[in-house]
C-alpha cells in the first residue's frame, strides 16, 4: 500500500515529499518498515534536524497502523540518536545525514519551588569537612564510640528469637504496643501525665517533626521558632513551603514580649521551641518561662511542638521538666526521640499528644510511609526494659561533661578575646559568637577547612536575619585531644585572617 | 484531664483534613481474630520471611561495622548499587545514583506528590488502586481523574491519553505488575505506550511496584521505567513483598537532575533510613539469598493461588467471576450486582468467620459495590480452600 501525504501525513511532516510504502502482507514487522522509511528521510534530508514528528497516535491513525508500532519505532529511532524527545513537546529529528545534533532536553514539569530550595550554598560550603583528617565539629551526630553496640546485638538477637517472623511484619501505624507503653513509662519519669494511647512511634525524630507540622500547618501558613532553631525544622519549612518567623531569644529562651506581639499580629498556626539544651544555643528555658509560654499559647490558642530530644543530654544544673509535664489543656505536643541519646541509625522518635490531634498525626504517618519498622521498634524497646537507656545516658552525659569543660577551657585559651559563650549545662554543643571585627563565620570556614578544622556556619540556623558571627561546635562527638586541638586550630586561622583584615582596612581606598 | 476538643477549637491544615480513614488500617485491627480465616490480608505468609537469614545478616553488620552502622549515616552506597544493577537486569537504563533509598514505596509516593502535585490540580490514578495512592493524591486536594483499568490487560492506554490529552495531569500513579487489589498486570504493549506517553505529554507517571518480584507464572516483563526515554517515569520498587514488610525499606529511581531536589524534600521528612536496616539488606541480597528466598516464596504462592482459583471455580463458577493472576497476592472477584459486599462483611465475619476485603475500599469514585479482594498468600492452601467456600455460603445466603 502506498500511503500519499497529500492525504493528511505531509502538514504534519512539513515536508512536501514524504511516501510510506508499508508492505502489511510482508515478512518484515510494520515498525521495522517504519524505522527504516523514516531513517531514509532523514539520511537524505527530507526530514532535517529539528523537524517535529507527528504524535505517535496520530501517525498511527494517518498510516492505519497500530499504535505500538509507533511507539516502537519512535523508541528505537530515538535509541539510535535519529530522533529526541522533549517532553510535552513532542517527537523531533535530531539527525541529518549522519551529523548529530540534539537540542537540549527539557526537564521535567516541576512545580515552582523557589520557595522550597533556599540559597543552599553555606551547607553545599559545610560538605567541603566531610575529607579525613579535618576535625569537623559541624555535624550534630553524638560520638559512635559511645553507641550501645553490644547491647544493640543482644537485643535484636533477643527480639528475633523471641518474635520470630512477627518482628519482620507491618507494626500497627500507633507504633508497637509495649514500645507505646515503655515509652508512656519512660516520659511519666519526666514528669509527662499520658496513657499509652497518647503515643505515637515515628521514623526518627525528624519524621515527628514533619507529622506535626503536615497534621497542624497548611501552605502558605505560618508558625513561630525560635531565632535561632534546628536546621531540621528549617528544611521541613521550606519542603513543605510554609512560612516561618523566627522570635529573638534571649538568655532564658524564646522572647515572651516578642512572641506576644507576633501572636497578636500574625496568629501562627505554631509555636515550635526546643526548651532544653536548645540546639544549636544549648540553652535552658527556665521554669517560669516555661509557665508564661504555655499560658501564652492558651490565651492566643495557638498550639506548642515541643521538641525535648536533648532534654536528657544534663551534666549540670537543676532538672526542668518538659512543658509538657505543665501542660493542663493538651496544647503541648511533646517530640522526642532514641535517636541522639540511644540510637541515631535505628531511627526510632516519638509524639505524645493528645486528642484531636492525635487521631490526625496518627492519618497522616500512615499516608506517610504506614508504619515505622518493626524490629527496630521492638529492639528499642527489649533495651528500654533492661534499663540499657538509663546506663547510656549516665555514661554519655559523664563524657560529654568531660568533653564540654575540655572545649570551654581550649576555647578560653584559644580562640580570640571578644568571643563570646555561654557555658552550656547539657547536650553536644557550644554556641560562639565571634568578635565583630575579624571574618565572618562563611569567610572563616574555608580558611578553617584548609588547616583541618570545620564546624556549622551559624546562619545556616536562622529562619531569617542570620547573625553571621555566630559557630555552633559540636565537642560531644570529639575525643579531647582532637577538640583541643580543633579549637587551636580555629583560634589560629581567626588570628591570621583577622589581620590580613585589619591590613586591608587600613589600606587607603584609592 | 478534659480532652483537647473540649477546650481549643482547632484549625487543622487541609491535608490533615480530608485523609480519609484507610481501610488497610482498620483491616490490620480486625481481621486478627483467631478463627476468622482472613482473605482479607495484605502480605506474604510470615512462615515465608526469612527470619534467621536475616537476623545473621544483622549480626555480621554489627560484627564488622559496630557503631558505624548505628550512626547517622547517608544513604548506603553499596546497596544502591546492588539495586541500580538489579534495575538494569530488569531492563532500566540508570545508574547507582539514580537510586534513592527510601521507606517504603509509600514514602516514594508522598515524595513525588509533594514534589509535582498541588492541591487542586490534576492527577489520574488508577480508578481501582491501593487506598495508599489515593491518601498521596485525594489525600492532597487533588483533582482525580480514575483511569479505567481492564481486568486482563490493566490500565486503559486510550483513557490514559485521553486523560493526559486533556487534562495535563500533573502525576499519575500505575501499578503495572499483579496490581493491588485487582492482580492484573500491564500488557508489554501497554507499558511501552504508557512510557511514550508520559513522554510525549510531559506528564511524571509513577510507577508503583511492588510486587513484580513475585511472579510464579510466566515470563517477567521489563518495568515501564525500561521503556522511558525521556525521564518522565518515576520507578518505585521495594523489599516490603520481596524481603519483609516491616523493613520498610524501598527505593526510587530518579531522574538525575531531580536527586538532590528528591534528597532535599526526603531529608525534610525524616532524615534518612536506618543505616543498620540498610546494611543488613545488603548483606542479605548481596549473598545470594534473595533469588532462593523469592523462588520458594512464589513456589508456595503458587500452589496457594491455584488453590483459590480452583475453589472459586467450584462454589462459585456459576455466579461469579474473577482475575487469574500470575503472581502478586490478590484476587479480584466479582458478584452479581445484586450482592453488595460491603453489607455482607459483618455477616462473613461474625457468622461464617471469613474476611475480605470490599472492593468498594479502594474505588476512587465510588461503585464496585458487588466486588472484593481476596488476598491469597497467607494461608496455606486447605485454609484457603475452607475459606472460600465459606465466603460461598455468604454469597449464595445473600442471593
Amino acid at each position: 500500500m502506498v500511503l500519499n501525504p497529500s492525504q493528511g501525513v505531509v502538514d504534519l511532516f512539513t515536508s512536501p515529499n514524504i511516501q510510506f510504502s508499508l508492505d502489511r502482507e510482508g515478512e518484515e514487522p510494520i515498525y521495522r518498515q517504519l524505522i527504516r522509511h523514516i531513517k531514509t528521510q532523514i539520511d537524505s534530508g527530507v526530514l532535517p534536524t529539528g523537524t517535529r514528528l507527528p504524535a505517535s497516535r496520530d501517525l498511527a491513525q494517518h498510516l492505519n497502523i497500530s499504535r505500538i508500532s509507533v511507539v516502537n519505532a519512535y523508541a528505537e529511532l530515538r535509541a539510535e540518536g535519529y530522533l529526541s524527545a522533549h517532553a510535552g513537546r513532542g517527537t523531533f529529528v535530531a539527525k541529518d545525514n549522519g551529523g548529530s545534533s540534539s537540542p537540549p532536553e527539557k526537564s521535567p514539569t516541576q512545580p515552582d519551588l523557589t520557595n522550597a530550595t533556599p540559597d543552599r550554598s553555606l551547607r553545599e560550603m559545610m560538605r567541603l569537612a566531610r575529607q579525613p583528617g579535618i576535625i569537623n565539629f559541624g555535624p550534630g551526630a553524638p560520638p559512635i564510640e559511645l553507641l550501645p553496640t553490644q547491647f544493640l546485638k543482644e537485643a535484636i538477637n533477643a527480639v528475633i528469637d523471641r518474635d520470630g517472623a512477627k518482628a519482620l511484619g507491618y507494626e500497627m501505624t500507633e507504633g508497637y504496643g509495649p514500645l507505646r507503653t515503655a515509652v508512656r513509662d519512660y516520659v511519666t519519669a519526666l514528669g509527662i501525665q499520658c496513657s499509652a494511647s497518647d503515643v505515637l512511634i515515628t521514623g526518627g525524630t525528624q519524621q515527628a517533626l514533619d507529622l506535626v507540622i503536615q497534621a497542624l500547618v497548611s501552605e502558605g501558613e505560618t508558625i513561630v521558632t525560635e531565632a535561632p532553631t534546628y536546621i531540621g525544622m528549617i528544611d521541613i519549612i521550606q519542603t513543605r513551603r510554609i512560612q516561618a518567623q523566627g522570635v529573638a531569644t534571649d538568655e532564658e529562651g524564646i522572647r515572651l514580649d516578642h512572641l506576644e506581639n507576633y501572636l497578636i499580629e500574625h496568629a501562627p498556626k505554631l509555636i515550635y521551641v526546643m526548651p532544653t539544651y536548645q540546639n544549636p544555643t544549648g540553652m535552658v528555658m527556665p521554669l517560669h518561662r516555661r509557665r508564661q509560654l504555655i499560658n501564652l499559647a492558651v490565651e492566643y490558642n495557638t498550639p506548642i511542638l515541643e521538641d525535648a530530644v536533648y532534654h536528657e543530654f544534663r551534666f549540670e544544673g537543676d532538672s526542668i521538666p518538659p512543658l509538657k509535664a505543665l501542660d493542663e489543656s493538651g496544647i503541648v505536643i511533646h517530640a522526642s526521640g532514641f535517636t541522639k541519646m540511644l540510637l541515631p541509625g535505628i531511627r526510632i522518635g516519638y509524639l505524645i499528644a493528645n486528642g484531636t490531634h492525635y487521631n490526625r498525626l496518627v492519618r497522616v504517618k500512615q499516608a506517610a510511609d504506614i508504619s515505622t519498622p518493626g524490629l527496630n521498634q521492638r529492639t528499642i524497646h527489649w533495651m528500654l526494659e533492661r534499663g540499657v537507656m538509663a546506663q547510656q545516658l549516665e555514661r554519655n552525659n559523664r563524657e560529654f561533661k568531660r568533653r564540654r569543660d575540655i572545649a570551654l577551657a581550649a576555647a578560653k585559651k584559644y580562640l580570640p578575646a571578644g568571643t563570646k559563650w555561654k557555658t552550656p549545662e547539657g547536650g553536644l554543643y557550644l554556641w560562639v559568637t565571634l568578635p565583630r571585627n575579624g571574618p565572618t563565620a562563611a569567610e572563616l570556614y574555608i580558611s578553617a577547612i584548609q588547616v583541618g578544622v570545620g564546624y556549622a556556619i551559624g546562619n545556616v540556623f536562622y529562619p531569617q536575619n542570620p547573625d553571621n558571627f555566630t559557630i555552633r561546635l559540636n565537642y560531644g562527638a570529639h575525643r579531647p585531644a582532637e577538640i583541643e586541638e580543633g579549637f587551636r586550630r580555629l583560634g589560629a586561622t581567626w588570628r591570621e585572617l583577622a589581620a590580613e583584615y585589619a591590613e586591608i582596612e587600613k589600606s587607603p581606598l584609592l | 484531664m478534659a480532652t483537647i476538643e473540649h477546650i481549643i477549637p482547632y484549625r487543622f491544615s487541609s491535608e490533615g483534613q480530608h485523609l480519609k480513614r484507610s481501610v488497610m488500617r482498620e483491616l490490620l485491627k480486625r481481621a486478627s481474630e483467631p478463627d476468622v480465616i482472613s482473605l482479607a490480608g495484605g502480605l506474604p505468609d510470615s512462615d515465608l520471611l526469612p527470619t534467621a537469614a536475616y537476623q545473621a545478616c544483622l549480626n555480621e553488620v554489627i560484627a564488622h561495622e559496630g557503631g558505624r552502622a548505628l550512626q547517622y549515616r547517608p544513604q548506603y552506597e553499596p546497596l544502591r548499587a546492588w539495586i541500580g544493577g538489579w534495575m538494569r537486569g530488569r531492563g532500566v537504563d540508570c545508574d547507582d545514583d539514580q537510586v534513592m533509598i527510601t521507606n517504603g514505596n509509600q514514602q516514594g509516593l508522598t515524595i513525588l506528590s509533594k514534589l509535582f502535585l498541588e492541591p487542586g490540580e490534576p492527577a489520574a490514578i488508577e480508578a481501582i488502586t491501593f487506598t495508599g495512592v489515593q491518601q498521596v493524591t485525594v489525600g492532597r486536594d487533588a483533582h482525580i481523574h480514575p483511569i479505567p483499568v481492564d481486568l486482563t490487560t490493566g490500565a486503559d492506554t486510550d483513557a490514559i491519553e485521553r486523560i493526559f490529552a486533556q487534562y495535563q495531569p500533573r502525576l499519575a500513579v500505575i501499578i503495572p505488575d499483579f496490581h493491588n487489589p485487582l492482580g492484573v498486570s500491564l500488557t508489554d504493549e501497554k507499558r511501552r505506550l504508557i512510557a511514550a506517553m508520559a513522554g510525549e505529554y510531559g506528564v511524571p507517571v509513577v510507577e508503583d511496584d511492588p510486587y513484580s518480584a513475585l511472579r510464579f507464572y510466566g515470563e517477567a516483563l521489563p518495568p515501564i521505567r525500561a521503556y522511558d526515554r525521556s525521564d518522565y517515569v518515576f520507578y518505585l520498587g521495594s523489599f516490603s513483598k520481596m524481603l519483609a514488610p516491616g523493613l520498610r525499606l524501598g527505593w526510587m529511581i530518579a531522574p538525575r537532575e531531580l536527586v538532590s531536589r528528591i534528597t532535599t524534600i526526603r531529608e525534610s521528612i525524616d532524615l534518612e533510613s536506618s543505616a543498620l536496616t540498610q546494611r543488613a539488606v545488603y548483606q542479605f541480597v548481596s549473598n545470594g539469598q534473595l533469588e532462593p528466598h523469592l523462588a520458594q516464596m512464589n513456589a508456595e504462592n503458587r500452589v496457594r493461588c491455584e488453590a483459590m482459583l480452583s475453589a472459586l471455580d467450584q462454589h462459585l463458577g456459576s455466579i461469579a467471576h474473577w482475575t487469574k493472576p500470575d503472581g502478586g497476592l490478590f484476587v479480584w472477584l466479582t458478584l452479581p450486582e445484586a450482592i453488595n459486599t460491603w453489607d455482607l462483611l459483618p455477616r462473613a465475619i461474625d457468622e461464617q468467620r471469613v474476611a475480605y476485603i470490599p472492593g468498594s475500599a479502594f474505588s476512587v469514585s465510588g461503585g464496585h459495590h458487588n466486588t472484593m479482594r481476596l488476598n491469597f498468600s497467607n494461608g496455606k492452601p486447605d485454609l484457603i480452600v475452607r475459606g472460600v467456600a465459606r465466603l460461598a455460603d455468604v454469597i449464595r445466603a445473600a442471593l
